[in-house]
């Protein structure tokens, strides 16, 4: 995914050069080309990155098109007051990319995990969150940030999902009994929920939320109200992510879908390991999310 | 002030030459001063003693920042890294008729741009500041994007001794070094104090002037209360410094003119009464206006 990104924005950067990319020092591997190809259009600004979200503010009131690059638990959450004053404050077109969505940094520990960046990330009007499923979503909302005149933040995994996405914001909402939503690689955990979901006998459908912003609502809203149910799956704490974004939609909109969320309950210290390990370790058992959607839809039939 | 007559007193005032109108700026100190002790009295408001502070300094920067109060690209910028001495730079702003005495009456009313800190919607404020150590780094971003330019500009930073405190302030300190930020000034005040005490209590930061030098800062060291060796440090060319950036660490007295302020820390937060009010207009030479 990150290198999905920084080929798009070279594409970006070899047409338009008002786009500069920064990095924090990190992304070996994967920026080298980007700073051959473009040598004043990239900074490394060294391991500052509060500096890093300081300087692109500057640079993008005088008409440069920023994108800063890190680990996303330090290039959203260590300079955060920095976007909140600087790029979302001033509305500038500061795009901050984040690898390491949730756990993705498995091993390296809760230094490294991004979990609770959707939260604040919602937080603050006018800023755009870009949570891409795959390689191509990413190329293509790196290429649609561009366009836009606001901040954005990319919620980026190392690897993107194998399988094509299904945008809420593009698929035709469908009458159905569960719908199954995801947030960005958790999908293929969504999957598995989905088809132990759909093994129980009700019809069950996955999409993806890959836009956090002002039409987000709207979109769940058009699925919500077509289904009798709905499960949420993302790697994420529960406080303010994907699933809280579902359960304002149906509390405010007076919709009768009951939520079944999934997300990290408890704080990742101590024994950690692979992305299967901690799923174990931070995620109920899939057989739980089962049980819990079933009777939804039980008490749902009862109520009607 | 019609839009031609602005127009015409801010290319004058950008086309200063050094030293030939250093008692221009000290009157024009001495009536950011006037202007602060009437604002801060109408408004009931503090930070009397930073924005004193700074009054020559920004007395001496503001004629310079070419374009003040445009939204021009290759303008100069500035920014007041210490925002809570806002009401010294509206008060230049009024003076070099970037806004008008209206909006300058409206500081710290209801629907006003003009509140305690810096609102970048307000001609002649390039940034959002007022929470220490983020304006120099936007400051350092926007040299950097100078230097990518083909019409660069010039970017002053007004950075309070107590932002010294915060890590950024050093992590931009080193960008703008490294990267030759020859159009970078920023402006020190070195008023000794902090909200809660002097610095030298809080957190002794007396190195800093040497330790940006020993970075690749050009460094001057200058009274800033002395208006004609500010001006001759601000002229200063980038290419005279060997296209380094440029700390001018000046030494400051907070709460300057006013006898009962200067040098007294709680004047960080405290309004003035009227009878304050009144000695302390007496003081700087200007008359009551409130």
């Amino acid at each position: 995914m990150r290198k999905a990104a920084i080929t798009e924005l070279a594409e970006l950067a070899r047409a338009d050069r008002r786009v500069v990319l920064l990095t924090a020092d990190l992304g070996f591997g994967v920026l080298d080309e980007f700073a051959r190809e473009f040598p004043g259009q990239f900074v490394n600004v060294g391991v500052a990155e509060q500096a890093m979200v300081g300087v692109a503010t500057g640079m993008a009131e005088a008409g440069f098109l920023p994108y800063c690059y890190s680990i996303a638990t330090f290039s959203f959450l260590r300079p955060f007051e920095f976007i909140r004053n600087g790029p979302v404050a001033h509305r500038l077109p500061i795009r901050i990319i984040g690898v390491g969505a949730g756990t993705d940094y498995a091993f390296d520990g809760l230094t490294h995990y991004a979990l609770e960046d959707l939260a604040l990330a919602r937080t603050q009007p006018g800023l755009t969150v870009y949570a891409p499923v795959t390689d191509e979503d990413t190329r293509v909302l790196v290429r649609e940030s561009y366009a836009q005149s606001g901040p954005a933040y990319f919620r980026l995994s190392r690897q993107g999902a194998v399988a094509p996405s299904r945008d809420v914001r593009s698929q035709t909402p469908e009458m159905g009994e569960v719908l199954v939503l995801a947030l960005g690689t958790a999908v293929e955990r969504a999957e598995r929920v989905a088809q132990a979901v759909a093994a129980a006998g009700p019809s069950v459908r996955v999409l993806s939320v890959l836009r956090f912003d002002a039409a987000t609502a709207e979109d769940l809203a058009a699925h919500l109200t077509d289904s009798r149910a709905c499960v949420t799956v993302e790697d994420h704490y529960r406080v303010g992510g994907l699933g809280a974004a579902v359960a304002e939609v149906v509390a405010t909109r007076g919709l009768a879908v009951p939520v079944v969320m999934d997300a990290v309950e408890s704080l990742p210290v101590g024994a950690l390991g692979s992305a299967q390990y901690l799923e174990s370790k931070l995620h109920r058992p899939v057989g739980e999310l089962v049980s819990d959607v079933l009777g939804a839809l039980k008490l749902e039939a009862d109520r009607t | 002030m019609n839009d031609n007559a602005r127009e015409d007193s801010l290319a004058s005032a950008s086309h200063r030459k050094p030293g030939v109108t250093a008692i221009d700026v000290q009157a024009l100190a001495t009536r950011i001063r006037t202007r602060i002790l009437d604002g801060s009295f109408n408004a009931s408001k503090g930070h009397i003693g930073s924005a004193l502070s700074i009054a020559d300094l920004v007395a001496a920067v503001a004629p310079r920042v070419r374009g003040l109060g445009t939204r021009g690209p290759d303008r100069d910028r500035f920014v007041l890294s210490k925002g809570h001495a806002a009401l010294a730079w509206y008060c230049a702003l009024r003076e070099l008729h970037v806004i008008d005495d209206a909006t300058l009456a409206g500081y710290g009313t209801d629907g006003s741009l003009l509140c305690t800190h810096p609102d970048p919607q307000l001609a002649g404020n390039d940034f959002m500041t007022g929470s220490l150590g983020q304006g120099m780094s936007f400051g350092v971003g926007s040299a950097m994007a100078a230097l990518r330019s083909q019409t660069p500009w010039s970017t002053y930073v007004l950075l309070s001794d107590s932002e010294l405190d915060e890590g950024v302030t050093w992590e931009a300190a080193l960008l703008a070094a490294h990267h030759g930020c020859g159009g970078l000034t920023v402006l020190l005040d070195l008023n000794g104090q902090q909200a809660l005490g002097f610095t030298r209590d809080v957190l002794d930061t007396s190195s800093a002037p040497r330790s940006f030098e020993a970075m690749g800062w050009h460094l001057t060291e200058v009274d800033g209360h002395d208006v004609t060796a500010l001006d001759e440090a601000l002229a200063l060319s980038a290419d005279s410094r060997g296209g380094r950036p440029h700390l001018i660490a000046a030494r400051t007295t907070a709460g300057k003119g006013i006898d009962f302020m200067e040098g007294r820390v709680e004047w960080h937060y405290l309004p003035m009464t009227r009878e304050q009010y009144t000695s302390a207009l007496a003081q700087v030479g200007g008359g009551e206006h409130a």
